[in-house]
């Protein structure tokens, strides 16, 4: 029989079912000395003991690393990645448990320290980093870690965009701002020009109201010219008529003197052939022949009257033709002078209503400058509004280009020109 | 008020303090037993837990345990914040952290019946010869 004393037994019994409560949980701590008296049991006993303390002591070591554990792993819980596991068990699975939880540790630690270095780089403006995916082989992780560099592309992309825009404006907008102050000096030319204009304008106007009013007189003038050049047409009419008259008078005056000459001649043959008579009467006939003398006497002075009178009526006849010949002419120059003065009428009424037209047209043109001297200072006033814009928008350019310039980007080197970006700007697809 | 909470067995109250005995950490088990938040916890004096039963002598050899890198230890009642009180299976220890730093970690798990026993009574004893 192995165990001769039922005391020591029941000993060792007690001692096993501590050990067994100690196993279970239901015992946090084993605390024994030796307590049988058999020399052989108390073999068992001691290395029943020196196992308990084995147990506790594997107990006790394993418990430090669980402490480890259990606050590694909450702090990681609430956010914290600066705690490790630190110490070591006897137990080989748990420091594999330890050790994986480290890796845990380090690898979101790691990881989370490239992200937070990425967004600080972010937050200086600087977005030339990104970040190494082969941190983690998969998962949510890496997908923070790709959505990172995602980011990155897209602010890269967009900033790129905004810095080839602004670099556009700054350039567009300094060409503006050129053709601006051009269009400016030029108004400012168009506007004195159309100011001259407007008084050359008004002096034109006025002389063509005065040069109206004077053809319009003139036209007056003519008429009355006109009346009065046909009023002289019929006077010589008249003297023409005259002249005839006097001319068949003079006919019949010379028919008269004709006569008288005849008349004349006949009483000289008369007192002739009475003197004959006289002389073959002797004494008697010598009163007579006196008588007869005295008539011959008498007719040759007719006679010589009549010649006197044919000699100024010849004259008369000559001045007479003279007369009509003038008459005729002066008809003729005066019908001359008509024409010319019912041409001259016609010229000066076309003078008067082209001068009329004319005094229209200027006021029309007057009107139209005038406007367009009101349209061009409306146009000074806008043109200086562009300016100022031109002005702000090449401000806010070189605020957009020296915005960007802080900030640093991949591509921002690129030494494309305005002009190119423009095209790429235009031809290539718009962002998203 | 000084009612006793009981632990669960699946209890585990952890916490990590400076050598000084300030808190660093303190885990949920130990807020829910204690009636802490962390917040209100991280930053201050261990003995913020402390009951007036305990002796100053439990301490002391704790101390001195510690400072002699050993693993200390015993069942300690504590306080709560309304002023409630709670026994705990003790377990202290230091860990030395990267770049030498040393930290304390103290495992807390609910002691047996007997154990509060024996641990009333020596406190009690030993409270008196203070």
């Amino acid at each position: 029989m192995l165990f001769s004393n039922k005391q020591d037994v029941d000993t060792l019994l007690n001692t096993l079912d501590i050990i067994d409560e100690y196993v279970k949980g239901d015992r946090n701590k084993i605390s024994l000395g030796n307590g049988v008296s058999d020399k052989n049991i108390k073999k068992v006993e001691d290395k029943i003991l020196s196992i308990v303390d084995t147990l506790q002591t594997k107990n006790v070591n394993d418990l430090k690393v669980f402490g480890e554990i259990m606050l590694v792993c909450e702090k990681l819980s609430d956010g914290y990645t600066d705690d490790y596991i630190a110490q070591k068990s006897d137990d080989e699975k748990i420091n594999y448990i330890a050790f994986s939880i480290n890796e845990v540790i380090s690898n979101i630690s790691n990881s989370l320290n490239k992200v937070l270095f990425v967004l600080d780089k972010f937050k200086k403006n600087d977005y030339t980093h990104s970040i190494d995916l082969d941190i983690f082989r998969g998962g949510q992780f890496k997908e923070l870690l790709a959505g990172i560099n995602a980011l990155q592309q897209t602010i890269t992309t967009r900033v790129l965009h905004s810095y080839k825009i602004g670099i556009t404006m700054n350039h567009q907008s300094k060409i503006l701002q050129n053709e601006v102050s051009k269009l400016q000096d030029s108004t400012a030319h168009q506007a004195v020009s159309v100011r001259n204009t407007v008084d050359s304008i008004e002096n034109i106007s006025s002389n063509i109201k005065a040069n109206t009013k004077t053809a319009e007189t003139m036209f007056q003038s003519s008429k009355l010219l006109k009346d009065t050049a046909s009023k002289s047409l019929v006077m010589i009419e008249e003297t023409k008529n005259t002249m005839e008259n006097i001319d068949k008078s003079t006919a019949l005056v010379n028919d008269a003197i004709s006569m008288i000459s005849q008349i004349a001649f006949q009483t000289n043959i008369l007192s002739l052939n009475a003197a004959v008579e006289a002389a073959t009467a002797g004494e008697a006939g010598k009163g007579f022949a006196v008588v007869a003398q005295e008539v011959r006497n008498l007719a040759s002075k007719s006679a010589e009257v009549a010649v006197t009178i044919q000699g100024l009526m010849d004259s008369l006849k000559a001045q007479t033709t003279q007369g009509k010949t003038s008459a005729t002419e002066m008809d003729h120059e005066f019908h001359i002078l008509n024409d010319n003065i019912s041409e001259t009428l016609s010229n000066v009424e076309q003078i008067v209503s082209a001068s009329q037209e004319q005094k229209n047209n200027i006021e029309t043109i007057s009107t139209s400058i005038k406007d367009i001297d009101y349209e061009t200072s409306k146009n000074a006033h806008s043109i200086d509004q562009v300016n100022e814009i031109a002005i702000q928008s090449y401000n806010i350019a070189i605020k957009l280009v020296e915005t960007n310039k802080d900030i640093n980007f991949n591509g921002k080197d690129a030494t494309e020109s305005p002009d190119e970006i423009i095209e790429s700007l235009f031809s290539t697809k718009k962002l998203d | 008020m000084d009612k006793e909470i009981l632990l669960d067995k699946s209890t585990m109250i952890v916490s990590q303090t400076d050598l000084k005995g300030n808190i660093l950490y303190a885990n949920n088990d130990f807020c829910k037993i204690a009636e802490y938040s962390k917040d209100e916890l991280i930053g201050q004096p261990h003995n913020l837990l402390r009951h007036p039963d305990m002796p100053k002598a439990a301490f002391k050899d704790l101390w001195e345990t510690l400072q002699r890198g050993e693993v200390w230890n015993g069942i300690v009642k504590n306080k709560t914040k309304s002023g409630d009180y709670y026994w705990v299976n003790a377990t202290a220890y230091s860990v030395t952290k990267k770049a030498g730093e040393k930290t304390l970690i103290s495992v807390r798990t609910k002691p047996t019946a007997s154990e509060v026993t024996e641990a009333k009574t020596l406190y009690k004893k030993l409270k008196e010869t203070e």
